[in-house]
Order: structure tokens, then C-alpha cells, then sequence
């Protein structure tokens, strides 16, 4: 029970007080008992396991006494001592009357209080209760849009239903505007867009969970075979090695990169002039992106463990952007300059130098459907692989393939 | 409505809570089974094996999780640790160290916090406090197991003392009498007579919020750098089992990688089911004394 038998020095919280023994048993249940008029035991203690230099600092403080019948202390309510009187108010409310305290304490009537408290509360009711009508009317009033229709997205204005499309996070850019501009032309169709990695795009699709599946890689022939999916390519996407802009190390070797990856180098300074320990950042297992940098770039080679892993390319942006010491690899659709691509063994990871197949580390962006895609599904790929589309694609950073 | 019509509608009560309470109970169960339907193969071949071990290098054919377990432990150990005084401390200042308007304050917005989803928490601090650790202590990326446990700490925060609190108004009416006509001042009627006499219940408190901590997975996902490594320090990047899920689940499902993701939440379930029944042990114990 003595915590601290050598602090005792430290203050009063540290030190036990004498009485603690008392507390090792079930405390007594006893009621309170009054006395006596004047004076109220607040509560009959044995104590016989209490030291006397206890009982005696106790009986110090204002108000308090000893009963004389069995020894127990108690505090005198009536004395007009504040604070016993307070404290005998808390331990027993009904001793006092409630409102009498709290009359006598401040000095205001509690029943006009209580009657103020609920006409503040009716007054805010009122006022929230119009606030939300107000929001509802001028909701009500905003109406969408007419937009004119262009000639490409002609083929939905008799359409109408929702269209799920999910995977890849490469795509997402592109998917979002199609189905921005697609949503304003015909407000009946709603198109939802959402990530998850190529991984989830094959198996959301292949479910029957969305109508469309994006992969930043070939399906494989058993994932083709097991759900009977059909693949539409519509963009080349390269693969950049990035770092922060600030890094002074421009450009680097294939072998240079496999062995930072690997972790054989691990600092800034046997690249570049700049000392710094190497932050890699990677892709997590079902990443579309991961696997063309492994296959193509690394040629399937270790990867270190230490590795930090993020779920999308967006992720990868934001902590290159922030992490002065970081290297990771991710779409260059995504690269803008808040991260700085590598050049390559001398060549810039662009989608020019990628569309000319100078830059090795490309890709094709997939959208996969479960069979033969039909009605708004087909109408939305047939816009994707159209020449507005392709104004899309190249928009948003990436080389459209057209029909 | 006439007395005949009460009871009717009290039966109907009775057995919609009835009803409900089946299908709960259903659910978790099914849950359960499902999990160790999907972990059949890897019990019953040899590849028990190669998921129990430490290597997660799931392209080069090695599927070890043991690193993820010992991520999720040590991540959630270490926001206890960092919690739990916290939260004694919070329950000490609202329960008399403080004037009872500020503890009331200070409660309060404990219980706001209960609100905030753990998204909010993870990103916020993936943008403030991992450049603060990379800049603070000038190793690693500053995704790392610390930075993980300090924000999962503020997450299991408020569990952990709203039960203290729950648990300490019961008890105050109780003792506050008796400590009074001791002398007690304030500071030691906490500490040698609440937190003693409240062992049981501090324990319990403990123990849910550490149930909390190595269930979330939002947090450990977007803080803790996702390495499957044993980690070296506290700045290390780690996997947690949870981001572990989240991140494989993706995956091809006829591969291995797949597979030891049952593994995985078959172990998260019993952690948190063999966590809740200490629990709960632990609290009847308490209620009998």
C-alpha cells in the first residue's frame, strides 16, 4: 500500500496519510446519524486503526469535533462555518435544503433562475428551428445547371442510371472528369469514381460490384479467365522515379536505383554531394503502378523491407512532397512540381520521351468489364476512347490510345 | 391503451430485443466461422508454416505476418502507455483536483473527442506531426511506430477515461464522506483512496482502450510507414495487422498473399475477443468485492 516509503518529503500527495489501513477493509455502510441539534456527525468512523496525529490534524480544521459517545469526528453543521457547511451539503443533500443554499450563496431567487434558464432554452430552439428552414427554402431554389450539349456526349442524353467505376488510382484523374462532364450534360446519370488499386479494380468488377474496373496492368490470363473480363486500354502512363524538389540529385542509373531500392545504397551521398539517409517510399502488393517499376525498372529484384508502403498514387505525391530525404516511384500523371522526376540514364521520364518508347518504364491504363459492355457502360468507354476523351487524357497528363 | 394491450406490446418488445440479440450474437459467431472456414488451408496443409514465420516478402514466395503481429502489439503497448497516465491524470483534475465547472469543461470535451473519426486524426497528423518527427529526430521518414502511437493514444484517450470517469462517480459518493471526515484534502483522496480502491476498473479501462487501438486501422494505415520489419526503435516504420489487411485484401484472391489475410483477422478477432473477456472477468471480479 505504501507506494513511495521514501518520498515522503515530496509533498501531501505523496504521503500516505496515516489513516490509509482504514481503507483496505469494506468501508462502513453506516447512515448518517444526527446527534444532536447543533452538531452533525457527518459519518461514524472506527477508529481504532487510526494514528492520533491524524485525528488530531483533523480536528484543526474549522468546524470539526469529536464525538464524545464512541470517538467517531464529525463537523458541525450549524456553526457557521462555510466550509463544513458546504462540504455537509455535498455528502448529504437533503441535510440542506437545495435552494436555501443556494439562495444564501448567491443571493438570488433559484426559482427565477430556473424559469430564466428555460426561456434561454425555448429562445435557442426557435432560432435553430428557423436557421434550418431558411437552409431547406434555399436549397430548395438552386436548381442544376443546363449545360449545352457537345456532339461526344451526344449518345447520353437519352441515357439514364448510375455507373460504378473503381481500381487503379492512376485512372482516377481522367475518370473524374469524364464523369464531371457527362453529370453536367445529362444530371439524370450519376457516375461514381472511386480508388482501391488495380487489385481492387479486377476484383470489384470481376464481383459484379461495379461496372467497371480500372488496372494500370495486363489482366492475368487466370483473372481474365475466372470472371470472363474484357479489357479496353485508352492511355499509355509512364512510371517516374521521384524525389523531392529540393533534392539536388537530378538523375541517376538503372543500377543506381535497383540498389537504392534494395538498400545497398542507403544515403544521398553516394549518388550526389548531399548527405542524408536515403527514406524510401513504395507501393502496397496489389499496386498496378508497383509492378510495372518492379518488373520493368527493378527487372524483379529485392525490394528492402524497410521500405514505407502508401496506398495510392496520390499518397505518394504527398509524402515525396513533404520528406526532403524520400525517393518512390509513381505515375507521371501524377508528377507536378511539388515532387521532381529522375531522369533515367539520361532520359526525362516524360510521356513524350514515353509515347516515343525512349522511356522503358510505361504502362497501359486498362478499363475492364464484365463481358461485353452495354448501354451506359459502353456509351461512357466509347467517350473515354473519343476524341473529347483523348483531349481528357492528354489534359490530365497521360497519351491517350484512340480507337 | 387498456392493461391487455400493454402486455401484448410488452411481449412484442421483449421479443424484438430477443430477436435482436440472436442475430448479434449470429453475426459474430458467423463471423468466426467464416474466418477459420477461409484459414482451413493454410491449418490443414504445411503452409501453417510458412505464415507463421518472419518474412513478408510476398513476390520472392514468402508470406510471414509474425512482424505485423508484433507492429500491432507494440504499437498499441506503446499508445497505452502513453495514454493511460493521461487519462488518470484528466479523471483526477474533473473528479476535485479541479473547480467543478472546468472539470465539467474538460469532460466535455473528452466526449467531443469520442466523435472526431479516426480519418480526421490520421490525416491531420500525417501532414503536421510526420514532418515534426522527421525534423525532431533526424532518423527515418518520421512514418514510424512513434508517430502511430501518439495519435493512436489521443484516439483511445477518451474510451479510457470516460470508463474511469463512469466508474469513479459511483464510487465518490462513497468514499468522498469518509475521506472528508479523515482530512483528506483532494490530491490524496485520489491517490490513496480512488485509484487504489479502483484497481480493477483502472485495468479494465486499459484494456478496452488497448482493444481499441489494435483494432483501428486508419492511423497505423496512413502513419505508421507500412514496413513489414521487426522494428529497431521507435522511429522504425512498421505494418500493423490491420493496415495489413487493408493493404493486401487487393491482392489476386487465389494468391498466398490473399490467403494470410484470413490469418490475419482471425488473429485480430481473438486478440480483441480473449482482450474483451479479460475484460469483462476483470469487471465482475470487481462488482463482487
Amino acid at each position: 500500500m505504501v507506494l513511495f516509503p521514501k518520498f515522503h518529503h515530496l509533498g501531501s500527495l505523496l504521503r500516505p496519510p496515516s489513516v490509509h489501513c482504514l481503507f483496505k477493509e469494506k468501508l462502513c455502510p453506516a447512515p448518517l446519524l444526527p446527534s444532536s441539534e447543533n452538531i452533525f456527525f457527518i459519518y461514524p468512523i472506527k477508529i481504532a486503526s487510526i494514528q492520533p496525529s491524524a485525528i488530531n490534524k483533523t480536528l484543526k480544521r474549522p468546524g470539526w469535533h469529536r464525538q464524545a459517545t464512541n470517538g467517531s469526528l464529525g463537523v458541525d453543521c450549524s456553526a457557521g462555518h462555510p466550509q463544513a457547511r458546504r462540504l455537509a451539503w455535498r455528502c448529504h443533500p437533503g441535510l440542506l435544503h437545495k435552494a436555501e443554499y443556494l439562495q444564501n450563496k448567491k443571493g438570488v431567487n433559484m426559482k427565477r433562475r430556473l424559469e430564466m434558464k428555460k426561456v434561454r432554452r425555448h429562445v435557442i430552439r426557435d432560432v435553430g428551428l428557423v436557421i434550418l428552414l431558411v437552409t431547406f427554402v434555399a436549397c430548395e431554389k438552386e436548381k442544376p445547371n443546363e449545360a449545352s450539349l457537345s456532339t461526344a456526349l451526344a449518345p447520353f442524353s437519352n441515357l439514364e442510371g448510375t455507373l460504378d467505376i473503381a481500381g487503379g488510382t492512376a485512372h482516377l484523374s481522367v475518370m473524374e472528369e469524364a464523369a464531371k462532364r457527362i453529370m453536367t450534360a445529362n444530371p439524370k446519370i450519376r457516375i461514381t469514381v472511386a480508388g482501391g488499386g488495380s487489385g481492387v479494380g479486377v476484383q470489384k468488377v470481376g464481383e459484379g460490384l461495379v461496372h467497371i474496373g480500372n488496372t494500370g496492368r495486363p489482366l492475368s490470363d487466370e483473372e481474365k479467365s475466372k470472371y470472363g473480363l474484357k479489357s479496353f486500354a485508352f492511355a499509355i502512363d509512364g512510371v517516374a522515379v521521384a524525389v523531392h524538389p529540393d533534392n539536388p540529385v537530378k538523375a541517376l542509373t538503372s543500377q543506381q536505383v535497383k540498389d537504392i531500392f534494395a538498400g545497398t545504397i542507403s544515403n544521398w551521398k553516394d549518388v550526389g554531394e548531399r548527405e542524408g539517409a536515403i527514406n524510401l517510399y513504395g507501393r502496397d502488393e496489389a499496386s498496378g503502378t508497383r509492378s510495372v517499376f518492379w518488373k520493368k525498372l527493378l527487372e524483379k529484384g529485392p525490394v528492402a523491407l524497410a521500405a514505407n508502403i502508401v496506398p495510392s498514387n496520390g499518397a505518394m505525391k504527398t509524402a515525396l512532397s513533404g520528406d526532403k530525404n524520400a525517393i518512390g516511384y509513381l505515375s507521371i500523371g501524377h508528377v507536378n512540381e511539388s515532387v521532381a522526376a529522375v531522369t533515367l540514364d539520361g532520359i526525362q521520364a516524360s510521356q513524350e520521351n514515353a509515347r516515343t518508347d525512349t522511356y522503358k518504364v510505361t504502362r497501359k491504363l486498362y478499363m475492364n468489364t464484365k463481358g461485353e459492355p452495354s448501354g451506359l457502360t459502353k456509351a461512357f468507354i466509347d467517350y473515354i476512347l473519343s476524341a473529347e476523351g483523348a483531349k481528357i487524357i492528354l489534359a490530365k497528363g497521360y497519351i491517350p490510345i484512340t480507337k | 391503451m387498456s392493461r391487455n394491450q400493454k402486455i401484448l406490446f410488452e411481449r412484442w418488445v421483449e421479443k424484438a430485443l430477443w430477436l435482436a440479440g440472436v442475430f448479434s450474437t449470429l453475426a459474430v459467431l458467423g463471423i468466426l466461422a467464416f474466418l477459420l472456414y477461409f484459414c482451413g488451408p493454410i491449418f490443414r496443409s504445411s503452409s501453417a508454416a510458412d505464415i507463421f514465420n518472419w518474412d513478408w516478402r510476398p513476390f520472392e514466395g514468402h508470406f510471414g505476418i509474425l512482424p505485423m503481429i508484433v507492429g500491432s502489439l507494440s504499437v498499441s503497448l506503446l499508445a497505452l502507455a502513453l495514454a493511460f497516465p493521461v487519462a488518470v491524470g484528466i479523471c483526477s483534475f474533473a473528479h476535485g483536483l479541479a473547480r467543478p465547472w472546468l472539470g465539467k469543461i474538460v469532460l466535455g470535451v473528452v466526449h467531443f473527442m469520442t466523435s472526431i473519426p479516426t480519418i480526421v486524426y490520421a490525416f491531420v497528423s500525417a501532414i503536421v506531426l510526420v514532418p515534426l518527427m522527421r525534423d525532431l529526430f533526424s532518423r527515418g521518414s518520421g512514418f514510424s511506430l512513434f508517430a502511430a502511437a501518439i495519435v493512436l493514444s489521443v484516439l483511445i484517450l477518451p474510451t479510457i477515461v470516460l470508463l474511469i470517469h463512469v466508474h469513479w462517480q459511483g464510487m465518490k459518493s462513497n468514499l468522498h464522506i469518509p475521506c472528508a471526515a479523515l482530512g483528506f484534502n483532494r490530491s490524496q483522496e485520489i491517490f490513496w483512496v480512488l485509484i487504489p480502491a479502483s484497481s480493477r476498473a483502472l485495468a479494465v479501462a486499459a484494456i478496452l482502450g488497448f482493444g481499441r487501438a489494435i483494432g483501428d486501422t486508419m492511423i497505423s494505415l496512413l502513419l505508421a510507414g507500412n514496413a513489414p520489419q521487426l522494428p529497431d526503435s521507435f522511429l522504425d516504420s512498421i505494418r500493423t495487422l490491420t493496415a495489413h489487411i487493408a493493404l493486401v485484401v487487393a491482392t489476386d484472391p487465389e494468391s498466398s498473399a490473399y490467403h494470410s489475410v484470413f490469418a490475419c483477422g482471425l488473429i485480430l478477432l481473438l486478440i480483441t475477443a480473449v482482450l474483451n473477456l479479460a475484460a469483462r472477468w476483470l469487471y465482475s471480479l470487481s462488482r463482487e468485492k
